[in-house]
């Protein structure tokens, strides 16, 4: 898990910074821990559950909506919304 | 346990909601887009009553709201709750248990009751009829009987006579609408575990009348030693080793055996070599493990706020460099929906509910959900002979927390595709999920088992499974790992990198 954190944030900061694919080396450097985690996920499955939240048959009734502009945000340099949970799952593993 | 439901009515009464209760807003056609108009938005909106704000979703609803659940005749027995056997003995039980049947309301002659007027949940009887003892074939009288797997029948094994027990969602009229349900509703094989209750079941062969007892912790059957009959446990104790349903093997052993042998062929590189030594797939165990099997209708409310991408564009940064900017419109969002969830279905070994990838492998067994609970068939322990199981030890009050949480999970997924337009994604603030109504089944689901016990230096122990669904054969497992071996390669790995950098370097500067 420690590998897969720090595998996050080398991407995410080398993904911040700039276009001319002088990150590319760096990348080269992750092929140890990305190697053990493959590996080590592919041999123990600490990470397989199962997906209540897409395989449970359940059925939508009565959907209602609001959608509301309130404000506009220019030069952001984040493709996504930093603090979005609409993936989250709350309800595994306990 | 139910059809996909024409139920009942959507969302509760209410006043108008646009997530700001005090100061309504929204005059037609204020809602999204902005500049720029953005079609999927707007296409997903116009399916919604968005315009006029939120019409009461009452008077959109047919009609009043359905009346309470209706049990059926032949199932409705008054039950003492299981709070009232604390400290019992299980002859204790079985004594109230006996007056209660004979005080005239037994299966087919129930007197009316309005169970609404109960502080508990509504009970529905699943052990109507069934009682400890011998189980005969009801063709010859034997009790030699099991399941036959590719036919899911029970078998007689002198006469050969197949039979099944009827489906439960018939049975018991599980099939109405999820929509329908209000309160709390639970087969009487998932009531709560009264603590003390005796694991030890004795009762007189009805053969020979000797005096039989089985340990319902390890085996739901025994043979009488005197006559040789098979005794079987079918009475529903508070200890929860007799279920409402059980959804019977159809897998058959070899090909579980096949999907394991298959599944650690290939994991046999950086397997730990005692573990390849010692592999024996043939070793593999049906068991049925305890679950509780939930509808839960219920009303979901989210609000929050979402984002979407109005242009992308480069800018120049310093000398030769340039980067990525965003421009974006921000909108408050509000979903708000009924949910009728079929069958979501929870672990109720508390042993299984530690997921914990760290200390075990029980993430194994759960992933190897769904299994196809539809299917499941009124319990009878014939089902069990030659097969394992494991008592429940979770209540329904304990599993009602994560039953809302996935709930709410799987509502919050069900909504994605209006969120569409938030290219950017929605942070969720507001996430409240209102049960109205749930249906509650304890279940023994069929799981072909090949457990190893790994010695971990320091003496540490990890018990490795690899699990077969025994309905749909999906397979998962955990194969303990050589770490010398995957260390050296990670090692070999990290220094191939190493060179790739340096050279990739070379080239691009
Ligand atoms: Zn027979
Ligand atoms: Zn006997």
């Amino acid at each position: 898990m420690i590998i897969t954190h720090a595998l996050g944030i080398a991407l995410a900061s080398s993904s911040g910074s700039s276009d001319d694919g002088s990150w590319v080396p760096l990348l080269f450097l992750l092929s140890g821990p990305v190697f053990f985690f493959i590996m080590y996920t592919y041999y123990r499955n600490t990470d397989k559950r199962h997906r209540h939240e897409t395989e449970t048959s359940a059925e939508v009734v009565g959907m209602q909506a609001f959608d509301e502009r309130v404000d506009h945000v220019t030069g952001s340099s984040y493709a996504s919304k930093q603090d979005a949970n609409h993936r989250e799952v709350r309800g595994a593993g306990f | 346990m139910s059809d996909r439901g024409t139920g009942g009515q959507g969302v509760p009464p209410g006043a108008p909601w646009n997530g700001q209760p005090s100061q309504p807003h929204g005059a037609p056609g204020q809602v999204p887009p902005g500049p720029g108009q953005q079609p999927s938005a707007q296409q997903h909106v116009q399916q919604q009553p968005v315009q006029q704000p939120y019409a009461d979703p009452a008077s959109a609803a047919q009609g009043a709201p359905p009346p309470p659940q209706p049990i059926p005749a032949d199932q409705a027995v008054e039950v003492t709750p299981p709070e009232a056997f604390q400290d019992a003995t299980w002859d204790d039980v079985n004594r109230v248990r006996d007056r209660e049947r004979e005080a005239g309301y037994g299966p087919g002659e129930a007197p009316d009751i309005v169970y609404e007027q109960h502080d508990g949940p509504t009970v529905i009887d699943t052990a109507a009829g069934s009682g400890d003892g011998i189980r005969k074939c009801p063709s010859c009288g034997s009790s030699d009987i099991q399941l036959d797997i590719p036919s899911g029948m029970l078998v007689c094994h002198f006469c050969r006579h197949a039979w099944s027990t009827p489906l439960a969602t018939e049975a018991f009229h599980l099939d109405t609408p999820i929509g329908d349900l209000r309160g709390r509703v639970i087969g009487s094989g998932s009531q709560n575990i009264v603590p003390g209750t005796d694991q030890v079941v004795s009762f007189k062969c009805a053969a020979c009348g000797a005096e039989i007892s089985i340990d319902t912790n390890h085996a739901m059957q025994a043979r009488c030693p005197w006559c040789r009959n098979t005794l079987s446990i079918n009475e529903q104790m508070p200890n929860g080793a007799v279920p409402d349903v059980v959804l019977p093997f159809s897998l058959p052993k070899d090909a579980a055996v096949e999907r394991i042998g298959a599944f650690v062929k290939k994991r046999r590189f950086f397997a730990n070599r005692r573990f390849i030594r010692e592999f024996s797939p043939e070793n593999v165990l049906g068991v049925y493990l305890p679950y509780m099997i939930v509808d839960v209708n219920a009303n979901l409310t989210f609000e929050g706020e979402g984002e979407h991408t109005t242009r992308t564009y480069t800018v120049s940064v310093g000398k030769d460099e340039t980067e990525r900017r965003f421009d974006y419109d921000v909108y408050r969002v509000g979903r708000r929906f009924s949910l009728h969830v079929d069958d979501l279905t929870l672990e109720s070994a508390s042993d299984k509910r530690d997921q914990d990838a760290s200390r075990n492998t029980n993430n194994i067994i759960n992933s190897i959900m769904p299994f196809d609970t539809k299917n499941a068939v009124v319990y009878d322990a014939n089902y069990l002979a030659g097969f394992s199981s494991q008592r429940r030890d979770v209540d329904v009050d304990a599993l009602y927390e994560p039953a809302a949480m996935q709930t709410e999970d799987i509502g919050r997924y069900r909504s994605l595709d209006t969120i569409s337009f938030y290219d950017r994604g929605v942070r969720w603030d507001r996430r409240d999920v209102e049960i109205m109504g749930e249906r509650w089944i304890a279940a023994y689901l069929p799981v072909w088992l090949y457990s190893y016990q790994e010695e971990k230096s320091g003496g540490r122990k990890l018990l490795h499974y690899i699990a077969v669904n025994g309905r749909t054969g999906e397979t998962m497992g955990s194969v303990p790992l050589n770490m010398t071996r995957l260390w050296v390669f990670t090692g070999i790995a990290e220094v191939l990198g190493v060179i790739a950098a340096g050279l990739s370097a070379l080239i691009l500067w």
